[in-house]
This record gives C-alpha cells, structure tokens and sequence, in this order.
C-alpha cells in the first residue's frame, strides 16, 4: 500500500502535550500551517510502504530543498485516508534536487476547509510521525551528492554550507570500500 | 558562572554550578517551572540599550504576520541575526526578557531560537546557550522542542546537564523521545573532543 508524505513541525503534533486549554481530542490551530494549501492544493509525496531505501532517499531529496540543514519532521500516512475523505491525488512533478524523488510528487486537489480539517486530524490520529535530526540530515545530503543522486545546480543552501558539504563528500569518496 | 559543567561530571558539582547560576531564571527552575513567571516579576534583566529593546520588539510584533516556511529562512530569522550581530550582548539581554517572557507569541519564540542555534557569532555563544538551556524549561512545548533542536545544532557538550534534567522533567512522551536523542548527539561529541 503506497504511503503519502507530508513535511510538518512535529512539536505541532504532540498527541500528548498537556496543553491546559486543549482538549485530547483535539489538534491545536497552528498545526493546520502545516497543511497550508496553494491553489486549494497540498504537495506531498507518494513512498512505498515498507521501502525504507526509498523513504530515506525522499527524506535526503526534501531536506536539499531547503536553504538549510536542519531536522525535518514529516507525517506519513496511508493513501486510503484519502479516499475515505474523498481528497482527489493528481500526479505533479516536484521540485527537489534529486529527479527520481519528483515523480514521486502529487498534489491533493479540490480541497476544501472540511477537507483539510478531516485530513489534519486523521494525520493526529493515525499517522506515523517522524524526525530525522539535523547530523543525520547532513549525512544523507552528503551520501547523495557523493552518489550524484542529487542536482547541485538545484540545491538552495548557502555557498559556505555547500562547500562544507563538498569536503565531506571527498571524505566519503576517499573511503575505501 | 555556567563554564565549568562539563569540566566536571558528578552530579553534585552540577546542582553546585546551576545554583551558581545566581541569574533569576536557574533559583525558580530548580524548586519549580516557573521560569517564565519569575522573569516578569524581575529587575535582574536590566536593558542597558532601550533602541535595541525597541528593534526588538518591534521585530518580534511585525513576526506575528509572517508565516514561517520550514524551508526558506524568515524575514523575522534575518532581522533577528542582524540584530544580534550589530549589538552583540545589548541585543541578547534584551532578547532573553522577550523570549523567556510568558506573553511570548511560542510560534515566534521557537523561530527565535532556531536563529541562535544556528547563528556562527563566538561572542555571544554564551548568552546563546544560556537562552537555549533556559528554553528547555520553558511551559511551552514546542518552545522546549525548539530550545532542544537548537542546542543540537550548536552541538556543544556545555548543554548536557540541562538536557539530561530537561529529560528527567518532560512530561510529553514525543518531546523526551526527541530530547533523549539530543543528549545522544552531545554525548557523541563531547567523547570527540
């Protein structure tokens, strides 16, 4: 069963942060940036369920596109809460440095606010919700620029932090097998 | 009065140097977590510079109309370090009465912190840390998340002690987890050093 990725700020999501005004039940209002639509559009990305190599390689491409290396937090959910919301999934490529991981991109379309609503709190209650930290991050970046997997020209990080990424990937070219 | 924790590893030299912390916020924390309380009712955060006071402020009220996009430095990050490169420790002691304050927007006070772990400025890594170690305690817990993710960013051991504690006092299931990680990464690098 294919998986759908969203990138979230996970501390939004605590499902057991002792909030004094909010009830268990419910998810806290800054959590729907999250979920912040374009077009009436959401990006996220389709994985395979249990392709960790996959996942990781979706992980490295996302954490590229950013202009810093830093944890990311993501959700992950399975497609089936899509239909049972009725949120239609339409194949958009993506933006990320690495080609392979924009023709895993898709676009929730048509989406309304009870449509978002039911989407965020079906994410509260049954995603699986995930944080790769900032070192490790760093570590995947450098394994794929060393393995050409990602576009440099693409990569929107600093010229200082690139560089520093590019010394690194010497050392793990240099590394003997 | 924090440089010498992870000189020294037992526990009793920790509490020695927290109490040591004769600053307001490390009395109230040890008895009870109301750091953000104690700091209203305090005169010990004097503002010797009252343009950087008022930069500051005014950066933080035009924060609260900006969204912050996980993947693109902030307007309000920018502000930030620009503020703390121009004024150096006028401009942290200032900073540390907004953001350890209980009105604190915890949205903006997160993106705060994420500037002071990844800021590259020597001369105020010590008021950086000091801010972050505070923001582990804080009554927020996304401003705890943001204080452990920065202080993992700046990567330096001086952190532990505070992590370890912060652990021990987390309530949230999710935010230990995450803090619990920190502390691994810290471990890791002190043994480097």
């Amino acid at each position: 069963m294919p998986l759908i990725l969203r990138t979230i700020r996970k501390a939004k999501w605590y499902r057991n942060d002792p909030l004094p005004w909010l009830s268990p039940d419910e998810l806290q209002a800054d959590a729907l940036v999250d979920l912040n639509t374009k077009g009436n559009a959401l990006s996220v990305y389709l994985v395979k369920e249990d392709d960790a190599e996959a996942l990781e390689r979706l992980v490295t491409a996302l954490a590229a596109n950013r202009d810093s290396i830093k944890e990311l937090d993501y959700a992950l959910f399975a497609d089936d809460i899509l239909s049972e919301i009725g949120i239609k999934i339409s194949a958009v490529g993506g933006n990320t440095p690495d080609s392979v991981v924009n023709t895993w991109h898709r676009d929730l379309t048509e989406l309304s606010a009870s449509k978002i609503m039911r989407l965020a709190d079906a994410i509260r209650k049954g995603a699986r919700i995930k944080r790769i930290p900032g070192k490790r991050i760093r570590g995947l970046i450098i394994d794929a620029l060393a393995a050409n997997r990602v576009d440099r020209a693409k990569l929107r990080l600093g010229p200082d932090v690139v560089a520093d990424l590019e010394g690194a990937v010497l050392v793990v070219k240099d590394r003997p097998n | 009065m924090i440089q010498a924790v992870t000189a020294r590893s037992d526990e009793q030299v920790l509490f020695d140097d927290l109490s040591a912390r004769t600053d307001l916020f490390w009395g109230s924390m040890l008895s009870q977590r109301s750091l953000t309380r104690s700091l209203e009712t305090s005169t010990a955060l004097s503002l010797k510079d009252p343009t950087v006071r008022d930069e500051l402020a005014e950066l933080f009220n035009r924060a609260m109309d900006e969204a912050f996009e996980d993947d693109t430095e902030s307007a309000f990050a920018r502000g930030l370090r620009s503020i703390i490169l121009t004024h150096g420790e006028s401009a942290m002691d200032a900073l540390k009465k907004i953001v350890l304050s209980r009105s604190v927007n915890e949205g903006v006070a997160a993106e705060s912190f994420e500037v002071l772990g990844r800021m590259n400025d020597s001369m105020t890594l010590i008021s950086r840390l000091w801010i972050l170690e505070s923001g582990l305690f804080s009554s927020s817990a996304r401003i705890r998340d943001a204080a452990g993710l920065s202080l993992a960013s700046l990567d330096d051991p001086h952190a532990i002690p505070y992590v370890q504690k912060a652990i021990d006092e987390e309530q949230c299931d999710e935010l230990r987890k995450d803090l619990e990680q920190v502390l691994e990464q810290l471990q890791e690098t002190a043994q480097c050093h």
